[in-house]
């Protein structure tokens, strides 16, 4: 992974995690921390044993599923 | 660029296991799933620059699995007393079964709950049943925790099980011997600074979820005078 490739990933992290999430359901029977009905599992693996240095960027590699 | 994304993930580190990166997103409903790639999609149309970060991102990835899973109330322990947000770790099982048994599983699951009440663990676990994305049936279990030395509680628990289950520990293991096709049980750390939680979410525990400055901005800002009190 070239440093390019790296900075762009965090950048595109820096990017997604600027804003707030919205979408949550308000008033359900749950509270906003106890374990969600549905739960989306995404793994992922890198090359390289790159996941700790490639994880800075994953949060937006998931939502794209 | 300040973008409102539609929803929250928990990406979790492995700790033991095959080095990996786990992300966990929750969800209210296949519908809200809906909504959210929706607004995913109009905000990748309105941003071209996110299109590059994804195909970089994707050309890095050696593989990628995505499921989702549903709440299993009926099979998880003490779940209501979980809160998400004070976990610092979290152990995963998960249960391969030979298709057709879900019902003895459920069994054996329910046989395990009620020895844990028994014991009076304040370890709580909550389990999903796989919806779609991987071979079924499938499920998993999920211990939050707070620090890894609870997996030396849940150590000494195990020694305590086979009194506290009573004549249902041999249908247990039988059933288990029958039903499982393979377990794997796995370690995995929250990654605060990867994650993206609401408000309400990180106000469960702000020092971890939203970390202040480190110190030397700190000590930079009070030697500009700008903490000094008025006078």
């Amino acid at each position: 992974m070239t440093t390019a490739h790296y900075i762009a990933m965090v950048a595109a992290f820096v990017l997604i995690c600027a804003g707030g999430a919205t979408g949550q359901t308000k008033g359900a029977i749950q509270s906003e921390t106890a374990p969600p009905k549905l739960v989306m599992l995404v793994y992922q693996r890198f090359p390289f044993d790159k996941a700790t240095e490639s994880g800075k960027a994953l949060a937006p590699q998931h939502v794209l599923v | 660029m300040n973008l409102d994304v539609p929803n929250s993930w928990i990406v979790l580190e492995s700790v033991t296991g095959d080095s990996e990166v786990l992300s966990f997103d929750p969800f209210d409903s296949f519908a809200h799933i809906g909504k959210a790639f929706a607004k995913w999609g109009a905000i990748y149309a309105a941003h071209a620059e996110l299109g590059k970060f994804q195909a970089q991102i994707n050309s890095a990835l050696a593989s990628k699995r995505t499921i989702v899973a549903e709440r299993r109330d009926d099979l998880s322990y003490r779940a209501n007393r979980i809160d998400l947000s004070k976990a610092r770790f979290l152990r995963v099982l998960e249960i391969r079964l030979h298709p057709g048994h879900e019902r003895e599983f459920a069994e054996a699951f329910k046989g395990l709950t009620a020895a844990y009440e028994k014991t009076e663990s304040d370890l709580p676990w909550v389990v999903y049943q796989l919806n779609v994305g991987m071979p079924s049936p499938t499920f998993f279990a999920f211990v939050p925790m707070r620090t890894l030395a609870q997996n030396d509680d849940l150590r000494n628990l195990r020694d305590l099980l086979p009194e506290a289950k009573g004549e249902a520990a041999e249908r247990m293991q039988q059933i288990a011997r029958a039903v499982y096709a393979n377990t794997e049980s796995n370690l995995y750390a929250i990654s605060p600074e990867k994650s993206h939680v609401s408000k309400e979410f990180a106000a469960g525990d702000p020092e971890f979820w939203t970390p202040q400055p480190p110190a030397p901005m700190r000590v930079a800002a009070k030697k500009s005078g700008k903490n000094k009190p008025t006078q």
